[in-house]
């Protein structure tokens, strides 16, 4: 490094700086704001608030946020949405990643439930969210049911590829060391799917967020859907807006934090 | 002694068949008969599918054979056990483990307790040369280092079996001639039985006190050459005219299977 000549030091640093951009957290997090801070700009300059019906600027939104949060009505709306959220995430996972060990492991499994999936993955889920609310009605259970359904099949999938890519020979390995399949299972065929099971809860939160919204939206709820149909009613643009920017914004953030923890999961699968 | 008076691997009248996807059975070995005395270095070589992985995962406990038996320690093999201990091609380290889990993972599966098992890992990371990069991943290490961790997690767990599946053929020559003499170094400190399967005719001399060939469809021993060379074998060794003549004797058996397979080849 000392022996470098000034001109590549300074390149290097302009590098170095690149880097610390893309590479570090407080790095990363500076440029999002610099992004974030020219669309709000570019917001505001759109906006018009001499009529309240038209689009409005940042600061009337944020005006409407405000008060929506002040008067609890945002955060109830929020709650009551998140908790369906959380439930059906919870099965995606809870029930999901099983079901995809059993299909990459038992041939009966795989031909019998496997096609379901194939199914819900190709066909717009939208399109079965009738039949969900004539079956289960305007219920809680209707709203955490559309959600499974948009994310489940993406954890089962890739959970059946994960454990069907675990390399024969770290089996026959532990095999020979007298391993039983239980202590195969957890000690080898779980950790080394644990990349692609990651990838498909992802994949699944994702959706997951869009079957929340849709069930809010069309399954009228207690949550922010029936917030914002409230707020449509009564012509109150800003605070519609306001609650969806609100939904997106802590989308967002649970989808980095999934990003987050499956970067640290599959620290190895990345060195190799 | 009545212990020694049983082979440490004895294989007798061994059949094996395969059935493949549309249903027909083909035999991969027809009655191989092999024996590996107590503390003896037997090497198999042979042309690619003649059966010695078949063979060894046979020996190791982890594939059924058909016809025949096989006893390790003068017990009927029926099963996996922990008196043998396997080595393999591909390394089969486990990447998301350190060098030292992965060097105690088949303590691990013997229910040892972390302390005893890192305790001895860390003592065979020692042996091959690796003390330093316990706390290393896998994806860190060269192959021949990461051979050196399937060679630790291997002796382990304190075998009198070593089986040994080409385990070094993934290793660039030069390196793979340093873990030969570290191999032979570590086996005359110890009372090891080994059973190693190779490509390299100069290795299955350099390392064995025979060499068992081996014929394919189906696979079958052949031949089995006695390799009388002086122990220790050094660096000397591979330059000794008797090294070459041997050498040279195993590939004039072989090379008659390969042109074999060759005329057979069409049918
Ligand atoms: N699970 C299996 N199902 C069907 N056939 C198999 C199976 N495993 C091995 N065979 C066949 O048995 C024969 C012997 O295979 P094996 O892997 O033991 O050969 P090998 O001598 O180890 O070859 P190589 O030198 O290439 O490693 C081959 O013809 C192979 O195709
Ligand atoms: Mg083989």
């Amino acid at each position: 490094m000392k022996s470098n000549a000034p001109a590549r030091q300074a390149g290097a640093r302009g590098h170095r700086l690149a880097a610390l951009l893309t590479d570090t957290f407080w790095g990363r997090l500076t440029l999002r704001a610099t992004a974030l801070a020219i669309v709000l700009i570019a917001w505001q300059m759109a906006g018009d608030d001499s009529v309240a019906l038209l689009f409005p600027t940042a600061t009337r939104t944020f005006q409407a946020f405000i008060e929506l949060m002040a008067d609890g009505r945002l955060p109830l709306g929020l709650l009551v949405t998140g908790q369906a959220l959380l439930a059906g995430f919870a099965i995606i996972i809870g029930i999901g990643v099983p079901l995809g060990i059993l299909i990459a492991r038992f041939p009966l499994v795989d031909r019998t439930v496997s096609p379901y999936f194939t199914f819900l993955v190709a066909v717009p889920i939208i399109a079965i969210v009738p039949v969900v609310q004539a079956l289960l009605g305007l219920t809680f259970a209707a709203r955490v049911t559309v959600i499974v359904l948009f994310g489940i099949s993406y954890v089962v999938i890739n959970s059946a590829i994960a454990v069907r890519r675990v390399k024969p020979e770290l089996i026959e390995m532990a095999a020979s060391f007298g391993a039983r399949r239980l202590a195969i299972l957890t000690q080898v065929v779980l950790p080394a799917a644990v990349p692609g099971i990651m990838t498909g809860a992802r994949l699944a939160l994702g959706q997951a967020l869009i079957g929340m919204v849709v069930a809010e939206l069309t399954i009228v709820g207690a949550g922010v859907g029936s917030l914002i149909a409230e707020l449509q009613g009564r012509f109150k643009v800003a605070a519609v807006l306001a609650v969806a920017m609100t939904i997106v914004l802590i989308g967002l953030c649970l989808l980095s934090l999934v990003e987050m923890l499956e970067r640290r999961l599959n620290r190895w699968s990345l060195t190799k | 002694m009545n212990a020694n008076a049983t082979p440490a691997i004895a294989v007798q009248d061994v059949s094996k068949f395969f059935v493949s996807a549309d249903g027909r059975r083909t035999r991969a070995l027809d009655k191989v008969n092999l024996a590996v005395e107590r503390g003896e270095f037997v090497s198999i070589i042979g042309p690619s599918g003649c059966g010695k992985t078949t063979m060894l995962k046979m020996v190791g406990g982890i594939l059924d054979w058909d016809e025949g038996s096989i006893s390790v320690m003068g017990a009927p093999v029926s099963g996996p056990g922990p008196e043998r201990a396997t080595v393999f091609q591909s390394f089969a380290l486990l990447p998301w483990m350190t060098v030292l889990d992965n060097a105690a993972f088949g303590l691990k599966m013997r229910g040892e307790t972390k302390a005893a098992r890192h305790a001895k890992a860390r003592n065979l990371l020692e042996t091959v040369g690796l003390a330093d990069f316990a706390n290393a991943y896998p994806g860190e290490l060269s192959g021949g280092m990461q051979q050196r961790v399937g060679l630790a997690r291997a002796l382990a767990v304190s075998p009198n079996v070593l089986l040994m599946d080409e385990p070094f053929s993934a290793i660039d020559a030069q390196t793979r001639l340093i873990l030969q003499t570290e191999l032979l170094d570590v086996w005359s400190q110890t009372d090891l039985s080994v059973l190693f399967i190779t490509h390299a005719m100069d290795e299955a001399v350099f390392l064995s006190d025979r060499v068992v060939i081996m014929g394919a469809r189906p696979g079958h021993v052949t031949d089995v050459i006695d390799i009388d060379l002086p122990r220790p074998r050094t660096e000397e060794t591979r330059r000794d005219p008797r090294f070459v003549e041997l050498t040279a004797r195993v590939w004039d058996r072989l090379r008659g299977l390969m042109t074999d397979e060759r005329a057979g080849a069409p049918s």
